[in-house]
């Protein structure tokens, strides 16, 4: 093949542009994995951070669990909203610039960094509604971030579904709710699902909008939810940023990572599901 | 009748959370621009914006955004910088050279790396980019403006990539035969094809990834050095808007001009990305137009 | 002879087009009525309004009255209407049930029968579609499964089940083979003694052969609206003669 012919420098220019990036994010995969891989024990899955400076040594059990309840909190009240707005843009919405203009809000939600969510959550969640730091403020932080990818993963699988069987079913003068939960969320339920889950993952390695407003260094396990909670980000940005102990942030990022790629592969085995059952 | 009392709690439901979702959207900005307003009322805007001092604890406290505005704008643009010759480099490569087994395989790859939280990637930007820009330059702390458009640029890969590379899918597909029953190879077909046709896709990343890069906060805020200082050299320190508001909202009393001043400066930050989007919104219609 | 439903200068409009200009029909009870015309000219939206479908889709609107036995169907909640007139699409939608719940979907919805009851009324729906014998073992069967033909007789006995006065078909058969397009004829005819029908139809052959009535539209006009045997024997205007003779759409 005439490799110095013609086309060689935009063959070049691919594969050397694929060579760069899948080097740099695979060394940057393993050496997560083979650096952390140490510090996985037992004692640090299961005990609380102790040491002096705190987090030196000890485990990050309240920080999984932290992390765990914060993406708890965050994709019930997130899922809500979504659905719901998706649901009306489908259903009940009959003039097309309110669709729209839903999707523009929407959209812009999604634009807002999540630094700016964090100082919003600040000041209105934790000081006017005097939560304080808590697993509340830090949850409904979380979900005015995340619910813009249910909303929109939603209303595309929304949007999927037969409109003659729906048509069909008021024909025969049946109701939009006793429709929906008959005919169309049976279909939909999987893509619904699989969105919810990435939203999940998308709050919980979030830190920002955590960091002003539910997530400390030390805290206990999360027993309610007006306290302040540990998270495995911000956890992982305090052993990081303050140098206190390599080997515990390369832990924590493990678990953390651990963690997300999990919920990644359920979303995978409900789309292989998901195949077979048209076949 | 019991069904109707469903249709019923489902119908109000349904449009109260609705209603609610836009009502998050107005509340929020209405917030942001209401406390920066209580700023704004004590410094004058060009001021804020042209300020060359970012001091808020000095009597009488200065608080000038320029050093931290621009370097917003040269993370995002060293980012952009790095990352576009190779995000496009590896579409072309996936949509045009990647046989379409292995794409499927990839794209859930792309999607992974994607979600990776950038927390992980500004950890490994403290662990692994430092000490080797340390070496490699000879200096003695990595923390710079380099380091944080290289970690940013890792960041903004993925998603450049799954932008363009559906783009120049969309291209192809549409071309492709028509392409090949005319004799052309492969590489002419690229270069003075789908290249030219993907602007729009690839200007679209472009955009949207810049808006990423400003906003990001995590992955820069621990190699970036955080100094307020007008960035003039890419081995110095910076701190861009959102470092700024992460690392001092936590000592900014409540009601201080300084805590005003965080709130006027993400204010700055969401109008530029506004600015932004709107750019790429009227392009977009000037292209296609 | 009453009319099961009247139309009374009826314009439609999707958005900014106009689909359906000041049409004015009058449909007799328990007769079958063809719509007839080319694709496109807006006789699956005629349809869609008679029953309040079309207020479920963006953008349609209707101007003029339309009553359904007398009452305007403005003034008659839109479930009850629904209970009353029965519709068919083109292309065969049962739902992705089993063929047992496509035909309970809307019973259970609307009464409260005991398991017996229920079983009665869709082996009596089924049996009036001739329908029953070929799925009596496999009730439980997903209606995906049937053929074109089959789901479309299934989707007409679901239709059914809730006793509509009333069923509108849009080109029914035009997606099946000549022989499914016999028996749902045939069931058709036997309907029309208990049931009104109106049917859009492409088919000129299929009017002729089942429809009382026949009205022509072209480009959202009513052309002509006569009896079946006058309108292709004897028609009046120069379109519809040439569209009888294939000469248009």
């Amino acid at each position: 093949m005439k490799f110095f012919g013609e086309g060689f420098f935009i063959k070049a220019w691919l594969y050397i542009s694929v060579i760069i990036v899948l080097t740099v994010t695979s060394y940057i995969i393993f050496h997560i994995f083979i650096s952390g891989w140490s510090s996985l024990s037992l004692e640090f899955l299961l005990a609380s951070p102790a040491g002096m400076p705190l987090g030196t040594e000890g485990g990050i059990l309240p920080a999984i669990m932290g992390t765990l309840a914060l993406g708890a909190v965050s994709i019930t009240v997130a899922s809500f909203l979504g659905v719901a707005t998706a649901t009306y843009q489908f259903l009940f919405c009959r003039t097309l610039w309110i669709k729209s203009g839903i999707r523009i809000v929407i959209q812009c939600i999604a634009g807002i960094p999540s630094i700016v969510l964090g100082l919003f959550g600040y000041t209105f969640f934790v000081v006017s509604l005097d939560m304080g730091y808590s697993l509340l403020a830090g949850g409904l932080t979380l979900a005015i971030m995340i619910f813009p990818v249910v909303a929109v993963n939603t209303e595309k699988a929304l949007a999927e579904t037969n409109q003659n069987q729906i048509l069909s079913s008021y024909a025969l003068g049946i109701s939009k709710a006793y429709t929906f939960f008959g005919i169309i969320l049976p279909q939909t339920k999987k893509d619904i699902i699989s969105g919810i889950l990435l939203a999940v993952v998308f709050a919980m390695g979030a830190t920002a909008p955590i960091m002003l407003t539910a997530a400390v260094l030390s805290a206990s396990a999360p027993t309610s939810l007006s306290k302040p909670v540990m998270a495995l980000p911000y956890h992982l940005y305090i052993l990081a940023s303050q140098r206190l102990s390599v080997d515990h942030a390369y832990g924590t990022a493990l678990v953390l990572l651990l963690i997300l790629l999990s919920v990644y592969a359920l979303v995978a085995t409900i789309y292989t599901g998901k195949s077979s059952d048209n076949l | 009748m019991k069904q109707k009392i469903i249709d019923k709690i489902f119908t109000v439901t349904v449009k109260a959370l609705t209603v609610t979702s836009v009502l998050i959207l107005i509340f929020i900005i209405i917030f942001i621009v209401q406390e920066s307003m209580v700023f704004f009322s004590q410094v004058f805007p060009l001021d804020f914006l042209l300020g060359r001092d970012w001091r808020p604890m000095s009597q009488p406290p200065r608080v000038g955004l320029l050093p931290i505005l621009t370097a917003t704008l040269a993370l995002s643009g060293l980012a952009l910088l790095m990352a576009l010759p190779a995000g496009i480099g590896c579409s072309l490569f996936l949509s045009q050279v990647c046989p379409l087994k292995l794409r499927r395989k990839i794209r859930p790859f792309i999607d992974v790396l994607a979600g990776i939280p950038s927390v992980v990637y500004g950890f490994v930007g403290v662990v692994l980019l430092l000490p080797t820009l340390e070496r490699l330059f000879n200096l003695s702390s990595g923390d710079s403006l380099l380091a944080g458009g290289i970690v940013l640029a890792v960041m903004i890969l993925p998603f450049l990539i799954a932008t363009i590379t559906e783009s120049m899918e969309n291209t192809t597909g549409k071309h492709i035969i028509t392409s090949k029953s005319m004799g052309v190879s492969r590489w002419y077909m690229i270069r003075h094809l789908v290249l030219p046709a993907s602007r729009v896709g690839i200007l679209a990343g472009a955009i949207l990834g810049t808006a990423r890069a400003m906003g990001e906060t995590m992955a820069v805020i621990m190699v970036v050095g955080n100094s307020p200082l007008m960035p003039v050299s890419i081995w110095q320190r910076v701190k861009p808007i959102p470092s700024l508001i992460a690392l001092e909202m936590g000592s900014a009393p409540l009601g201080t001009l300084h805590y005003h001043a965080l709130y006027a400066a993400g204010l700055v930050l969401l109008l530029m990305l506004l600015l932004i989007n709107m750019v790429f919104y009227y392009i977009r219609k000037k292209i296609e137009g | 002879m009453t009319n099961v439903m009247e139309l009374k200068n009826v314009s439609i409009a999707y958005g900014s087009t106009q689909v359906l200009h000041n049409i004015s029909l009058e449909f007799p009870q328990k007769r079958i009525t063809a719509l007839l015309g080319p694709s496109g000219c807006g006789k699956t939206t005629l349809l869609k309004a008679l029953n309040r479908l079309l207020e479920e889709e963006t953008e349609g609107k209707v101007k003029g009255e339309i009553f359904f036995q007398g009452k305007n169907i403005q003034e008659i909640p839109s479930d009850y209407l629904r209970k009353k007139i029965g519709i068919v699409f083109q292309v065969p939608t049962p739902f992705p049930f089993s063929i047992y719940k496509n035909m309970a979907y809307a019973l259970k919805y609307h009464n409260s029968y005991r398991k017996k009851e229920l079983e009665e009324v869709i082996i009596e729906k089924l049996k009036l579609t001739g329908l029953y014998e070929e799925v009596r073992d496999r009730m439980h069967m997903p209606a995906s499964k049937l053929s074109g033909g089959q789901q479309q007789r299934l989707c007409i006995a679901r239709s059914l089940t809730l006793n509509p006065d009333l069923i509108l078909l849009d080109e029914p058969c035009s997606s099946l083979d000549p022989n499914s397009m016999a028996r749902i004829e045939e069931t058709l005819v036997r309907l029309s003694e208990h049931v009104s029908i109106i049917i859009v139809t492409h088919n000129l052959g299929q009017a002729r052969r089942i429809a009382h009535n026949s009205a022509f539209l072209w480009e959202g006009e009513l052309m002509e609206y006569r009896s079946t045997e006058e309108l292709f024997v004897q028609p009046e205007k120069e379109k519809t003669k040439n569209y009888l003779e294939g000469y248009l759409g």
